[in-house]
């Protein structure tokens, strides 16, 4: 388990990493989404089930529809 | 400020920062190691008391059911707040479903994008409920399993479009319940303070250890926290989606186009 524990730390690590080097918004809220899948992970692994199912709803469904709904009304809110 | 003193003021906080994360990393217990006392209290008491097999959710609906309540209000003033302030924005005055915008069409969706997201609305459907209504006896509860069940609406949103998710999640609808959701748990509050004497005291019958209905008011107020979080969620998610809709009126766009 701790083994377990150990890679999901380091790949939520590097995850976290790439999400903040990317800088386009649109490819920025795909990679959150796999960031917070593995974050889920991470928190199932750590034995807090009820926290895994907050961030699996909030970090993968919540969060990037508000972000993408706001690209998208940021982008048809340009002067033409 | 010029550049140079700038850089050096942030190197010299940077480096007293790195001292600061560095000695209380130094200080932290162990990994796994659990120095708290309540915990390991609660886990030994609560099923004994409550006849709760979730911990977890004895703290958040019973013993720390007052901070809850605060968190719940917390998610009725955002997605209040939020309507507010997006309806103002887009001068809405009726309910009605907002014309598309002009221009714009109906973005169509491939058979496999809507197959898709049919199969994803049924799993989610099902699993979102079974958490949300068995807070006492698995992990999760009202708040998790309301937020998995109101990602329904981004499905829909998603795989379906706009037009369907109008007429499927209308947000006006979810308006009462995201109130009543909210006040449901003000009034087993003040019902359980009248009765006992205590705010939010577990008073109602707790039944057999692992049974449905059982735990007192823990599922009570846990339906109430459902019911708000689901409405929220398709509040909120109505709200963003309609923005992606409409062409914007306030008077610091007009003279853009």
């Amino acid at each position: 388990m701790a083994t377990l524990q150990g890679i999901a730390l380091v790949l939520v690590a590097g995850a976290a990493t790439v999400v903040v080097l990317v800088r386009d918004p649109k490819r920025q809220i795909f990679l959150y989404m796999i960031y917070g899948l593995i974050m889920t992970i991470v928190l199932a692994l750590l034995q807090a089930p009820d926290v895994a199912l907050s961030e699996l709803a909030v970090g993968s469904v919540a969060i990037p529809f508000t972000v993408l709904a706001t690209l998208v009304r940021i982008e048809r809110g340009r002067p033409r | 400020m010029t550049p140079r003193a700038r850089a050096w003021v942030a190197g010299l906080s940077s480096v007293a920062l790195l001292v600061v994360v560095l000695i209380g990393l130094a200080r932290l217990p162990s990994f796994g190691v659990y120095r708290g006392p309540y915990g390991t209290v609660l886990d030994s008491v609560a099923p004994v008391q409550r006849k709760i097999q979730n911990v977890v959710t004895a703290v958040n609906f019973d013993y720390r059911g007052l901070d809850t309540m605060g968190e719940e209000f917390i998610l009725f003033a955002a997605v209040a707040g939020l309507a507010l302030v997006l309806r103002q924005d887009r001068r809405e005055t009726t309910d009605e479903p907002l014309p598309p915008a002009p221009g714009r069409g109906e973005v169509g969706r491939t058979d496999a994008v809507r197959a898709f997201s049919l199969v994803g609305i049924a799993l989610t459907s099902a699993f979102g409920l079974y958490v949300a209504v068995h807070p006492h006896l698995t992990p999760g509860g009202g708040f998790q399993g309301g937020a998995i069940t109101a990602g329904i609406a981004a499905l829909v949103f998603l795989g379906l479009g706009y037009r369907p998710f109008r007429r499927f999640v209308p947000q006006e609808r979810a308006q009462p319940f995201e109130a009543a959701g909210a006040a449901g748990y003000v009034v087993v509050g003040v019902a359980t303070l009248a009765t006992s004497g205590a705010f939010l005291a577990n008073t109602l019958p707790l039944g057999t250890f692992g049974a449905f209905f059982s735990t007192g008011t823990i599922p009570v107020i846990n339906f109430c926290v459902a019911v708000e979080v689901v409405a929220g969620f398709v509040m909120l998610f109505g709200e963003f989606a309609d923005e992606t809709r409409v062409e914007r009126v306030s008077p610091s766009r007009e003279g853009d186009s």
